[in-house]
């Protein structure tokens, strides 16, 4: 017995020994940057492998330009980019991204897929202090904690709003769209969707629109007759449809069923991705406004993210996230450039100074500005572009030195 | 328990309590998660083990430690409290998940096996509406933080989660040798016969649905204040209630070491998937093909095995 | 007026698309007792399938059905043979706890393998959604939804004939039986698992035509299986287990109840009516509303 007992200790305390870190650091070689991705889970419908193989060959990419150059090493430094699968799940995320900071030992953190699992994995970030550089978490909570290992390369999705009804302005006092005067907004309640329908229903002002109906629909709704009613009822201009791609489908096919047809719909989540037009049909499809983060860039590195768009096999509105992506890990070598160092405070500095011309146009971090209520911190600034569906191709419609076709009032 | 098996017990939980110096933080936190799952899994077996009853809402009560000790401290008055701030709120949370465990072991233990599972199941959905609907109160969709000064580190999470999983565990070692566990499975065996004999079913039920409560609630109040953020995913999520079960039938409900080792066992597989064995092929996928082959194996779970009870070891537990 | 038909028709259609969840797992539960957690995902891969050969092969709707009521025959003779045949001669405990633990974990990996198999073979954003039957119908002030409709009568028909299948044919009896005693059955000379085949195939086919239909009127995501499993649970309860014509029945019921409180309370109240509405049934009458029960 005294041999079971024994074989289990020592079992047990090689167990331990092994999972000790043992640290042995060297002069750096390369650049180590990591993070997680939804492969699979919920959050793998809109990200999943495609944006794990997006990351993998955007390394690939600058290691075949020769890396990084880091004044202090005085060379080129490769780019080692880990990105493991969190499952969706924030626990393991959070497991994970202790693992990348630990036992990797990554240089710097590149943000996870969505606003929950970004808020836990931030956390960690903090701790140790490594910068995150997230790509599309645009929750302005995310933001608002004070602090100070975080930048956001989206821009906080409450301001969606307030570019698309700036167009909208920009179009009825041309008259281009027809004068709307009412909107009415539904909102999905998921974080990202509630972040969305908030500037729906706080910048609509900005067109001089009144909102006539505010409406919360749960995760994944599948009925929305009653609200189609009371809608109907209202006959509002323009329907504001801040929910997921699902969500979104799933109700406008049933308003189109029931008889609702607003002049102006819009749904700026994931309407614009070439999915979309296939999944409710050309007599839905035809029309619906949205917005995206994908045009047909004129400024920035745009030939080495068509090119890398290209090696991931995705075609430009395919998915949602891939210019974010891009720019996400475009500012942090940025930065690392900057700072000439691997030096993650250098690093951060660089990172709350950096200034330059991405795919969007200039590109800067704000700290201490107010959206939604809240004062953020590390908030980027790109732009979003709303576009249309036209003739079963997405145009994009604003701003005008990217817009590809005018706008067009949805057919009736 | 012989002197072989409390020898064992002993060294195992000296390893668990020299261990977390040399681990490393990522180590320390799988470990602690781990424990939150073990407590969940050992807490789960109370009911299904002893009772006889397959409680498909466990994660209710974790959930509502979460969410209780969070709202508690967001709150200026408890703050004001200082350092007592969180013994106040974990108390609260851990007594109001325990009130919830009592009323709703009325309706609940009107019913038996599969209407059991569903209504337990129910709960944890319908906490779930509560806790987004509720935004005022709960923060809805975007969760609650806790105050940064409230944080517990992993450390010392770790050593309080092994305590209430060590307490956990001896509370079902103790159902398999005391008279209030054999009341418990005389009610599992014929609940006619144990109530014509004095044991009166209600009573007993609530009794280990609330005892079984008041572990779960402090490893959900634990985990709030370790991770700083919930939302109804996160505490609520159907996965806390659902993995339990699968954990304590792997191992072996009933017996004492079955949570045990079920935990231990998903936990390895999970870890050295998603952690180590970095497949081109989702991790889940071959998750849910190992779940599938135990299942169609060891249908009575690992402990009740034949082979594994061969071990006069572990028989040592069992009862 | 019209606005109250009009709800009452929203819900009676919500309540065709919860029935065309539920019925295929009721008709396995209360025969088999084999309880199939990854139901909702092989009524999502049905969606999926059906997506696939209707809009990436352009084949004729009808083609689609028929090619994916093949496939899935496949499919569901591999999961019998696999699945449930290792389980059947479990004792009523133990075929409950490992059924769940065998099918979830099949759920898991259905789940991930077609998430993965469709970012990376057929396109980036996995929503399966069919623009097929979309019309929109006016009956004086009243608007309906085409493709719910059409879903409620698909529901209907196929409930009403599993439903003459088991009280007519020789076989349903003999599945009745087998849901009664199962060693009975084995004493009596039947063969309970040439039963259990032919009920999991058509049980399966059922499903994966279910989730066809599905997509027409609401989208789903490689995901959603396992909780679409939970929804579909809660129908065959309330409706009790292995009732067909029931689930017709308990599905309007919910159906209404929730589009009445999105009217009134709001759509986000609209689960938690549901969810209660099924808690109050199992507590005062647990067999469901309309079941004896077998279970």
């Amino acid at each position: 017995m005294k041999t079971t007992v024994r074989v289990i200790a020592v079992g047990l305390a090689v167990a331990a020994v092994g999972a000790v870190v043992t640290p042995v650091l060297a002069q750096p070689r390369e650049i180590k940057i990591g993070g997680t991705m939804a492969v699979t889970g919920a959050f793998a419908v809109e990200w999943g492998p495609t944006a794990k193989a997006f990351m993998e060959e955007w390394a690939k990419m600058m290691n075949e330009r020769g890396g990084v150059f880091v004044k202090e090493a005085n060379a080129k430094l490769p780019i080692k980019l880990t990105v493991y699968d969190d499952g969706s799940s924030p626990d393991r995320a959070v497991e994970l991204y202790e693992r990348l900071a630990t036992t990797d030992k990554v240089d710097f953190f590149t943000g996870p897929a969505t606003s929950p699992i970004t808020i836990r994995a931030s956390t960690v970030a903090e701790k140790y202090g490594i910068p995150m550089v997230t790509a599309e978490a645009n929750s302005p909570a995310i933001f608002a904690r004070g602090f100070k290992w975080l930048v956001g390369a989206d821009r906080p999705a409450p301001q969606w709003a307030e570019d698309y009804y700036a167009m909208a302005k920009a179009l009825m006092d041309a008259g281009a769209m027809p004068r709307l005067k009412t909107v009415a907004v539904i909102q999905e309640n998921t974080p990202h969707t509630m972040d969305v329908g908030w500037g729906g229903i706080h910048r609509a002002g900005i067109a001089g629109l009144t909102v006539v109906a505010t409406e919360t629909v749960p995760p994944n709704a599948a009925d929305f007759s009653a609200i189609i009613g009371k809608l109907k009822a209202l006959n509002p201009d323009m329907l504001y449809v801040a929910t997921w791609a699902g969500t979104a489908a799933a109700f406008a096919k049933q308003a189109f069923e029931l008889g609702l047809r607003p002049k102006e719909l819009h749904i700026p989540h994931s309407t614009i991705t070439d999915k979309y037009y296939g999944m409710v049909g050309a007599s839905i499809g035809e029309g619906i406004t949205g917005t995206t983060h994908e045009a047909h860039f004129k400024h920035g590195d745009k030939d080495a993210y068509f090119a890398l768009r290209k090696r991931v096999g995705l075609s430009g509105f395919d998915a949602g996230w891939t210019s974010l992506r891009f720019i996400a890990l475009e500012a942090l070598t940025k930065a690392i450039e900057g700072a000439g160092s691997l030096d993650r405070a250098k690093v951060m500095a660089a990172l709350r100074g950096l200034k330059y011309e991405t795919l969007h146009g200039p590109l800067a971090f704000s700290f201490g500005v107010e959206v939604a209520g809240k004062k953020v911190d590390g908030v980027g600034n790109k732009s979003v572009f709303p576009a249309q569906w036209q003739n079963g191709k997405i145009e994009v419609l604003w701003p005008p030195e990217v817009a590809t076709a005018k706008y067009r009032p949805r057919p009736q | 328990m012989n002197r072989r098996a409390a020898t064992l017990t002993v060294v195992t939980i000296g390893v668990l309590a020299v261990l977390p110096p040399l681990l490393s933080s990522t180590w320390l936190l799988v470990m602690f998660l781990s424990f939150l799952w073990l407590i969940l899994t050992a807490n789960y077996d109370v009911l299904d083990g002893f009772l006889g009853h397959i409680n498909l809402g466990q994660g209710a009560f974790f959930g509502l430690g979460a969410y209780v000790t969070t709202m508690m401290l967001n709150v200026a008055a408890v703050q004001a409290l200082g350092g007592l701030a969180l013994v106040v709120s974990a108390l609260v949370a851990v007594v109001s998940a325990a009130l919830f465990a009592a009323v709703m072991a009325v309706p609940l233990f009107r019913l038996k096996g599969l209407y059991f599972a569903i209504a337990t199941l129910i709960l944890i959905f319908l906490l779930q509406v509560f806790a987004l609907n509720l935004g005022d109160l709960t923060g809805g969709s975007y969760g609650l933080y806790v105050p940064p000064r409230f944080f517990v580190s992993t450390f010392v999470a770790y050593y309080v989660a092994l305590a209430v999983a060590i307490v956990s565990v001896g509370f079902n070692f103790y159902l398999s040798r005391s008279t209030l566990g054999l009341a418990f499975r005389c009610l599992k065996e014929d609940e006619e016969g144990a109530d014509s004999i004095g044991l009166h079913p209600l009573r007993y039920k609530t009794i280990g649905l609330v005892l079984a409560s008041v572990p779960s609630a402090a490893g959900g109040v634990l985990f709030a204040l370790n991770a700083g953020f919930i939302d109804p995913t996160i505490a609520l999520g159907v996965e806390r209630s659902l993995l339990p079960p699968l954990m304590a039938l792997l191992g072996g409900t009933g017996t004492v070491l079955g949570p045990v080792f079920g935990t231990a066992i998903i936990r390895i597989i999970e870890t050295v998937f998603f952690h180590y064995l970095r497949l081109p092929v989702p991790s889940m996928l071959f998750f849910g093909l190992t779940l599938m082959a135990v299942a169609l194996l060891i249908p009575a779970g690992l402990m009740r095995s034949p082979r594994v009870r061969r071990l006069s070891l572990f028989r040592a537990f069992s009862s | 007026m019209a606005r109250a038909l009009e709800l009452v028709i929203g819900g009676l259609s919500l309540g065709g698309i919860y029935a065309l969840l539920a019925f295929a797992m009721s008709l396995t539960i209360s025969t088999t007792r084999v309880l199939n957690v990854a139901h909702g995902v092989f009524f999502v891969w049905g969606g999926a399938t059906f997506v696939i050969l209707s809009q990436r092969l352009r084949l004729h709707p009808v083609l689609a059905i028929v090619i994916l009521t093949g496939l899935f025959f496949v499919l569901a003779l591999a999961f019998e043979r696999g699945i449930v045949r290792t389980l059947l001669g479990r004792s009523h405990q133990m075929l409950l706890v490992g059924s769940i633990m065998a099918t979830f974990g099949l759920g898991l990996s259905m789940e991930s393998a077609l998430g993965y198999g469709w970012v990376t073979f057929v396109d980036p954003y996995p929503v399966f959604s069919s623009p097929l039957a979309m019309f929109p119908i006016r009956l004086g002030d009243v608007a309906l939804s085409g493709s719910r409709l059409v879903i409620l009568a698909f529901v209907v028909v196929t409930v009403m004939s599993f439903h003459l299948f088991l009280q007519k044919t020789f076989l349903g009896k003999g599945a009745r039986a087998m849901a009664q005693n199962f060693d009975g059955f084995l004493v009596i000379g039947l063969n309970p698992y040439r039963l259990s085949m032919i009920l999991f195939t058509l049980a399966i086919m059922a499903t994966a035509i279910s989730g066809a239909f599905y997509v027409l009127a609401v989208p789903l995501n490689p995901y959603e299986g396992l909780p679409l499993t939970l929804k579909s649970f809660t129908v065959v309860i309330l409706a009790g287990v292995g009732n067909l014509p029931a689930t017709l029945v308990a599905g309007a019921l919910l159906g209404v109840a929730e589009v009445a409180t999105s009217q009134f309370l709001g759509t986000v109240w609209a689960p938690a009516v549901s969810l209660a509405v099924l808690f109050l049934v199992l507590v005062v009458k647990p067999t469901g509303l309309f079941g004896k029960g077998v279970y």
